[in-house]
């Protein structure tokens, strides 16, 4: 019987473990560099497949555009239809001044007795007149007529007598600044 | 590198390098890229939805529908102040009265192109120009005309009034001296801007167009202006 006696054997070992270690390491780097390239991979064609998503989206957004252009008489029309409208809605809101109706009540109050000759309306709500009064009762009814008396309501919300005269013949000659209720006015 | 053990350590170091480099120089830039490109997505994806529906109103617009209503507010309240048309009107509207028109005088400022880019400027749409007018009938006739100013077409408003008679008497003759406004609207400045939303018609504006139908049109007939004699008369000119 033949005895061997391994001399390098602890030698030996140490190497084989170096080795193997070696190709180890190795193979972990290749893993890591592996999945790298992947994560690089999935990056590079997410990339690509936003960068195709963004094309169509801006050949859509380019088609709209264009259609938008073809449409264009259409969208000016319905913007001056628009401009024109909502500026007359705000005038038309505005109430127009009843300048028939304060004729028309001055003419009610006055009965045929009183002959109203001059009018003169401001246009800020205002209307100053001038007339005649055979005697001074008619012209105090005219007056009160004016204010409301016997009436559910009027349209006049201030009435100054700013001149009165009388004449030889008895008439009385007057001039009135009366305000109406609404003074609102286009 | 004779030292095994740094011969080791090669391959992971390399690797790692590479990796850190690579991600420098390549990946950060890519990554930025996507959050760049995510973010024009997001926003293109907002641009188209309001584009495809501004494609749709428009494409649910009747375009003579809109071009007859333009038409008509234009007799309306014209685009510019348009003198002649207003004293059309003003003729007409005189005459369906049995009034006579003594005296018509403009306004040469509001008439001027000068103070339209002011109004403009402030941004006041409706631009009136006043006309100062003598008229003369019976009182009546006045007082239907005065009535029926604030609802005939083209838009117009009596600012001021002064009447002066002998009596209120419907046989009496009454001369009235009155500013009428007549109005007119300009033109936008700035037309369709492409990714602006349509500028839609309120139900309010509806009810101010349906109202203004009902208003009486002055000028459905075409009257001749009033001619007016200037200078020294042609002698040459057939009797």
């Amino acid at each position: 019987m033949r005895r061997e006696i391994n001399l390098l054997g602890e030698e030996r070992e140490r190497k084989l473990k170096l080795t193997r270690q070696f190709r180890k390491l190795q193979i972990a780097s290749l893993i890591v560099l592996g999945a790298y390239c992947l994560v690089v991979m999935v990056v590079v064609g997410y990339n690509y497949s936003l960068g195709v998503q963004l094309k169509n989206l801006n050949n859509s957004i380019s088609a709209r555009k264009m259609r938008i252009t073809e449409l264009k008489k259409v969208e000016l029309q319905q913007l001056l239809l628009k401009q024109r409208l909502s500026a007359l809605e705000d005038y038309l809101n505005k109430p127009a001044y009843p300048y028939t109706q304060v004729i028309e009540n001055l003419e009610e109050d006055a009965q045929g007795t009183i002959v109203l000759d001059r009018f003169v309306f401001d246009g800020k709500g205002s209307v100053t007149f001038t007339g005649k009064a055979p005697d001074a009762v008619r012209l105090s009814d005219f007056l009160g007529g004016l204010l409301g008396e016997n009436k559910s309501e009027t349209v006049f919300s201030e009435i100054k007598l700013a001149g009165l005269s009388r004449n030889i013949n008895g008439n009385y000659q007057f001039s009135t600044e009366i305000v109406t209720s609404d003074k609102s006015k286009k | 590198m004779t030292n095994p053990r740094n011969k080791m350590l090669v391959a992971p170091l390399g690797t790692i390098l590479l990796i850190v480099l690579a991600t420098v120089v390549f990946l950060r830039p890519k990554i930025a890229e996507i959050t760049t490109q995510r973010e024009s997505i997001a926003k293109s994806s907002k641009n188209l939805v309001q584009l495809t529906a501004k494609v749709a109103s428009l494409e649910g617009l009747d375009q003579g529908g809109l071009i007859e209503k333009n038409d008509w507010l234009m007799k309306v309240v014209p685009a510019e102040k348009d003198v002649p048309y207003f004293i059309v009107t003003l003729k007409n509207m005189v005459k369906n009265y049995d009034l006579a028109l003594t005296d018509l005088a403009i306004d040469s400022v509001e008439m001027s192109s000068g103070s339209a880019k002011v109004a403009v400027q402030k941004k006041e749409v409706i631009s009136p120009l006043s006309f100062k007018i003598s008229i003369e009938g019976k009182l009546s006739g006045i007082k239907d005309y005065l009535r029926d100013v604030a609802t005939s077409l083209p838009l117009m408003s009596v600012d001021s009034l002064e009447l002066e008679t002998l009596g209120l008497q419907d046989s009496d003759t009454v001369k009235a001296s009155l500013v009428l406004k007549f109005y007119s609207i300009y033109l936008p400045e700035v037309l369709g801007n492409v990714d602006r939303p349509i500028s839609v018609i309120t139900k309010d504006e509806e009810r101010a167009y349906e109202s203004l139908t009902a208003y009486q049109m002055i000028n459905q007939s075409v009257t001749e202006l009033p001619m007016f004699q200037s200078g020294k008369p042609n002698p040459f000119t057939p009797q």
